[in-house]
C-alpha cells in the first residue's frame, strides 16, 4: 500500500530552485533510503513533506491525504524528525512525550511508557532533557516520531550522534516496525554503508534532482548467483592463489596479506575448490559492496569529496 | 463545534505547559504576596505620604526641659521665641527688655503647653491655636496700659511677635475709654477662654461659637475695609476706579459669608461635625464648601473687553474662548463635585471620595495593580512563539496534526487566561485584605456617578467596568509582544520593545500631557496604556490633553486584534527554516 507519494515537487526559495520535479513514493512495510550529498534538497524535502515548508509546485498526499489541503488529517498518518530532535530542555523526557502526546487523539501514559522502552530510554526519561547527550535525545526524538503510532514515519538524518551500537538498535527498531507494523519509513541520509544495511530501496537526490533509484538486491539470505562482487582472500601462500587468479583471466591484485578478485558470486565455490585442490589452506574470504558506492559516486558528479 | 471543542483542548495544554515554568509560578506568587501586602504596607508609617507644611524642625529641640519634635507643628513658633527670649536675657539693660521679655515667655509657655497636646494640622484644635497670640497681646496691652505708647511699640517690637504700628496702637488701645478697654480686654480674656476650652476639653460646642465668631469678625473687617475704601474715595477721587473694584472684590467675598460659610457651619452645628479625619461628613463639608468657592468665583465670566485688559489670564489662556472654556468646565466640575457631596450627605451614605482611608478607595487605588500584569503578560507573551523558534521546539511542534494557528492562537489565548485569572486573583485578595484593614462596611456604599442627573450606583458596579478597562492594557501588552514574537522570531525583543515603549509612552505622557500643543496625541495609544491613571484622576486638566476613554480602549482592543490576526497569517505562510 502507497503511504507516501510525491508528485512532480518542487521548492523555489529567492529565486533558487531547491528541489526540482521530484517524483517519490514509500509503501507499507518497506525502508526507504534517501540518499544524497549535503546540500542535495534532502532536509528541504522532507520538511514540505512534514509540513514545515510551503510547497512551491507539485503534490505531496500522505496515506493519501494533501499535505496542503488536509495538513490536520495528513499529520495523523506520520511521525518524523528534522534535523536535530530539539526538545524543551527544561522539561523531562516524559514532559516532553507527554506535551507531544495531548496533541493527538488517545494516547495512554502506558503508550508513553513503551515507547520509551522500545527506544531504551525508560532509565532516564525522568530527567531533564538539558542533561542529556546527543544520542539520547535522538533517542527520545524517535519516541516522539512513535507516539501515535504513524503509518509512515519520515527520519532526516536519524542517526546522527548515536554511537555504533545505537545505531544498530535503531536500524533493528526499523527494521522491525516496518516488517512487523507495515510501517514505511523513509530515511534520509549521506552515508550510504548505513543505507545498505536497512533499506530496501534507495532513492539518490543530487541539486534538487533524483538521479537514481537503486533496490538493494539481497537480504543476505537471497542467493543471487549473477551478481559481481569484490571479493578478498587471506590464504598460506597467496601468491600461488593469485597465479591461479591471472590463469583464470579474471580482475585480480595481490597486497602483503590477501588477494582480490572481482567475480560473479556463483563462480566462488569452484574457486574455493581449485585452492583446496592445491593443498592451500584458506583462513578467510571477504565480501565486499564497495560496488554500490561506486555506482553512487559515479552518479552524483561533482560533489565526490563529501562522500564517505 | 469540534473545532471549538478542539481549541479548548489545545488551550488548556498550552496552559498545563506555561503554568509548568518555574519562572512564571515564581513571578505570579509574588504577584499575589504582593496584592496582599500593599494594603498592609500602606499603614506602616514609613510608607506614609508625609504632609509637608512648610517644612520640619531642624535638630531637635529643648526648652524649659520640653522636648519640642522635629514634627511638631509648633516648632519653628518656639524655636523663634526661644531664640528672642535668649537674646532678651542677654540684653537686659532697660525696662523694655524686661517687659518684652515677659511677653515673650507668656507665649512660648503657652506654645510649650500646646506642643503636649496637639501634634498634627489635621486636629481641628490647631485651627483655634493661631489667634490666641492676638489676645494675649491685647491683654498685655491693656494690662500694661501705664507704659508710654512709645516704650510699648518698643516692647512690642522687642519681643518680635507682635507687631502692631505707632497709628494703630493709639486707635486700638490708648485712645479708647477706660470702659471700652475694659471691654475689649473682657472680649480678649473671653475668647481665650474659649479657646483652652476647645483645645484643653475638645468642647465641640466651644468650637461652633468659634467659628461664628471668627465669621463675624470676619464680617465685621470686611465691613470697616469698605468703610475705609469709602472713605478714601471721597479723600482720593482721581483713583476711584481702583478703589471700587477693591469695593467690589469685597462685596463678593462678604457674599459667601450669607451664602457659603454661614449655611456650611449651620450644618456642622446641627450634626455636631467637627472637622477630623476620622468623619467622612467633614470631608464631603470640606469638598462641598470648596466646591461652592468654585461655583461661585469660576460663575462671573469676564467680558471679552475685560479679558483683554488682563495679561496674566491672555497669558494662561491664549484666547477668550479657550478661558471661557475653561471656566464653564470648572463651574460644570465643581457643580459635580457639589452634587456628590450633597447626596453623600444627604443619604448617609458617602461617596468613595469622602473615605479616602476606605476599602473602595483603596481597592480603585489598586487598579494600577494592572500595569504590572500587562507587563508580566508581556514578558511571556514575547517568548511564546520565539523561544519555539529560537530553541527549534517549533520542527517537533509544527508537525503535530493541528493548524499553525491552532498552536499559536492556543498559545496567545492561554496567556490571557491566566493573566485574568491572575488579575481576578490580586484584585480579590487586595480586596479581602483592605476590608480587613479597613472595613468591609465601606463596600456597602454606592458611588455617585453623574449623567444627566445624579445616581448612586454599587461600588462592585463602578469598579467592573474599570477593571475591564484596566485588562484591555494587558491583551494589548500581550497581543504586541505575541506579534513581535512571530516577527523576530526573537525573545529578548519581543519583550524589550514593549517594555521600552511603554516606559517610553509613561515618561512621554507626564512631558507633553500637560500641554494643550499635543492635542492629537489623545488618537495614538500612548495616552491609554496608562489605562488606570486616565480612569481614577483628571490628571492632565486643565490644561492638558483629554482622553476619550472609550475610544482608547476601542483603538487598544483594535489594534490588539489586528496585531494577532496579521501575525498569525504570517505564521502561517512562514517556511519554518530553523
Amino acid at each position: 500500500m502507497e503511504l507516501l507519494r510525491i508528485e512532480n515537487l518542487k521548492k523555489i526559495i529567492k529565486k533558487r530552485t531547491i528541489v526540482d520535479s521530484l517524483n517519490m513514493t514509500v509503501n507499507s512495510g518497506e525502508i526507504v533510503g534517501f540518499l544524497g550529498p549535503n546540500g542535495a534538497g534532502k532536509t528541504t524535502t522532507i520538511k514540505m513533506i512534514l509540513g514545515l515548508f510551503k510547497i512551491s509546485d507539485g503534490k505531496i498526499s500522505i496515506c493519501g491525504r494533501d499535505v496542503e489541503t488536509d495538513f490536520e488529517n495528513a499529520m495523523k498518518n506520520v511521525g518524523g524528525i528534522v534535523e536535530n530532535p530539539d526538545l524543551y530542555k527544561r522539561m523531562t523526557g516524559r514532559q516532553n512525550l507527554q506535551y507531544f502526546a495531548s496533541m493527538h487523539d488517545n494516547i495512554s501514559k502506558k503508550h508513553i511508557n513503551d515507547v520509551s522502552n522500545l527506544v531504551k530510554m525508560s532509565d532516564r526519561i525522568d530527567d531533564k532533557v538539558k542533561t542529556y547527550s546527543l544520542g539520547m535525545r535522538q533517542r527520545v526524538g524517535l519516541a516522539q516520531a512513535l507516539l501515535h503510532q504513524p503509518r509512515l514515519l519520515v527520519l532526516d538524518e536519524p542517526t546522527n550522534g548515536l554511537d555504533p551500537i545505537g545505531i544498530k538498535e535503531m536500524r533493528d527498531l526499523l527494521k522491525y516496525l516496518a516488517k512487523e507494523a507495515g510501517t514505511g519509513v523513509l530515511v534520509s541520509s549521506h552515508l550510504l554503508s548505513e543505507m545498505e544495511l536497512m533499506c530496501d530501496r534507495i532513492y539518490v537526490i543530487d541539486e534538487g534532482k533524483l538521479i537514481g533509484e537503486k533496490k538493494i538486491g539481497a537480504t543476505e539470505s537471497d542467493n543471487h548467483l549473477e551478481e559481481i562482487f569484490k571479493y578478498s582472500f587471506v590464504t598460506s601462500n597467496n601468491e600461488v592463489v593469485h597465479k591461479l587468479f591471472k590463469e583464470m583471466k579474471t580482475n585480480c591484485e595481490i597486497t602483503n596479506t590477501e588477494t582480490t578478485l572481482v567475480m560473479k558470486r556463483g563462480l566462488i565455490p569452484s574457486i574455493i575448490k581449485q585452492i583446496m585442490d592445491k593443498e592451500i589452506d584458506i583462513y578467510a574470504i571477504n565480501q565486499s559492496q564497495r560496488s554500490l558506492e561506486d555506482e553512487f559516486i559515479s552518479m552524483t558528479t561533482g560533489t565526490k569529496g563529501q562522500i564517505k | 463545534m469540534k473545532n471549538i471543542k478542539e481549541y479548548l483542548n489545545q488551550i488548556k495544554l498550552e496552559t498545563k505547559k506555561i503554568l509548568g515554568s518555574k519562572l512564571l509560578l515564581i513571578f505570579i506568587a509574588l504577584l499575589l504576596i504582593m496584592s496582599i501586602a500593599a494594603p498592609i504596607l500602606s499603614t506602616v508609617e514609613l510608607f506614609k505620604p508625609r504632609y509637608y507644611y512648610g517644612g520640619y524642625g531642624e535638630g531637635e529641640l529643648v526648652v524649659n526641659d520640653i522636648e519640642i519634635d522635629e514634627e511638631s507643628i509648633f516648632y519653628w513658633e518656639i524655636y523663634q521665641l526661644n531664640d528672642t527670649k535668649t537674646w532678651l536675657q542677654d540684653q537686659a539693660t532697660s525696662s523694655t527688655d524686661d517687659l518684652a521679655l515677659e511677653f515673650v515667655d507668656i507665649m512660648l509657655n503657652d506654645y510649650l503647653a500646646l506642643s503636649k497636646d496637639i501634634e498634627s494640622h489635621q486636629d481641628y484644635r490647631a485651627n483655634v491655636v493661631w489667634s490666641r497670640r492676638q489676645y494675649y497681646a491685647t491683654i498685655f496691652i491693656i494690662e500694661h496700659i501705664d507704659v508710654p505708647v512709645e516704650d510699648m511699640q518698643e516692647i512690642l517690637e522687642k519681643s518680635n511677635s507682635y507687631y502692631r504700628d505707632m497709628a494703630s496702637l493709639k486707635k486700638e488701645y490708648y485712645e479708647l475709654s477706660d470702659e471700652d478697654r475694659q471691654e475689649k480686654l473682657k472680649e480678649a480674656k473671653e475668647a481665650l477662654e474659649l479657646s483652652d476650652k476647645i483645645i484643653l476639653y475638645g468642647d465641640h460646642q466651644a468650637y461652633f461659637d468659634y467659628m461664628l465668631n471668627e465669621a463675624e469678625a470676619n464680617l465685621k473687617r470686611n465691613e470697616e475695609e469698605i468703610e475705609r475704601l469709602e472713605q478714601s474715595i471721597i479723600e482720593d477721587p482721581s483713583n476711584e476706579e481702583i478703589f471700587n473694584e477693591q469695593i467690589e472684590s469685597i462685596k463678593r467675598q462678604m457674599e459667601t459669608h450669607d451664602i457659603i460659610t454661614m449655611p456650611i457651619l449651620q450644618y456642622r452645628i446641627d450634626n455636631d461635625i467637627i472637622p477630623g479625619m476620622d468623619d467622612w461628613r467633614d470631608t464631603a463639608l470640606r469638598h462641598k464648601e470648596s466646591a461652592l468657592y468654585d461655583v461661585h468665583y469660576n460663575s462671573e465670566i469676564k467680558t471679552q473687553e475685560e479679558f483683554e485688559k488682563e495679561q496674566h489670564l491672555k497669558w494662561e489662556y491664549e484666547t477668550y474662548a479657550k478661558y471661557k472654556k475653561a471656566m464653564e468646565k470648572r463651574v460644570e466640575d465643581a457643580t459635580n463635585r457639589l452634587q456628590v457631596a450633597e447626596r453623600s450627605l444627604e443619604n448617609g451614605k458617602p461617596d468613595m471620595e469622602f473615605v479616602p482611608q476606605g476599602t473602595r478607595k483603596k481597592v480603585t487605588n489598586f487598579l494600577w495593580y494592572s500595569l504590572i500584569i500587562a507587563v508580566f503578560a508581556t514578558i511571556f507573551a514575547g517568548g511564546l512563539m520565539a523561544r519555539e523558534f529560537q530553541s527549534g521546539t517549533i520542527r517537533l511542534l509544527f508537525i503535530r496534526p493541528k493548524s499553525r494557528t491552532k498552536i499559536a492562537l492556543s498559545k496567545l489565548f492561554s496567556l490571557i487566561l491566566i493573566s485574568v485569572v491572575l488579575y481576578a486573583l490580586c484584585v480579590l485578595l487586595n480586596l479581602i485584605t483592605n476590608g480587613f484593614m479597613f472595613g468591609f462596611s465601606d463596600l456597602g456604599y454606592p458611588n455617585y456617578t453623574i449623567s444627566a442627573g445624579i445616581r448612586g450606583v454599587s461600588f462592585f458596579a463602578f469598579i467592573m467596568p474599570k477593571l475591564l478597562a484596566c485588562f484591555v492594557v494587558v491583551i494589548f501588552g500581550a497581543s504586541i509582544a505575541y506579534f513581535l514574537s512571530i516577527v523576530t522570531r526573537n525573545t529578548a525583543l519581543s519583550v524589550s520593545i514593549p517594555l521600552v515603549c511603554f516606559a517610553g509612552s509613561l515618561i512621554a505622557m507626564g512631558i507633553i500631557g500637560y500641554s494643550d500643543k499635543f492635542k492629537w496625541i489623545i488618537y495614538t495609544p500612548l495616552p491609554y496604556v496608562n489605562m488606570p491613571q486616565i480612569l481614577t484622576s483628571s490628571y492632565y486638566s486643565p490644561h492638558g490633553i483629554e482622553p476619550i476613554i472609550p475610544y482608547g480602549i476601542g483603538l487598544l482592543l483594535g489594534i490588539s486584534v489586528i496585531s494577532v490576526i496579521v501575525s498569525t497569517i504570517i505564521l502561517r505562510k512562514r517556511d519554518i527554516t530553523n
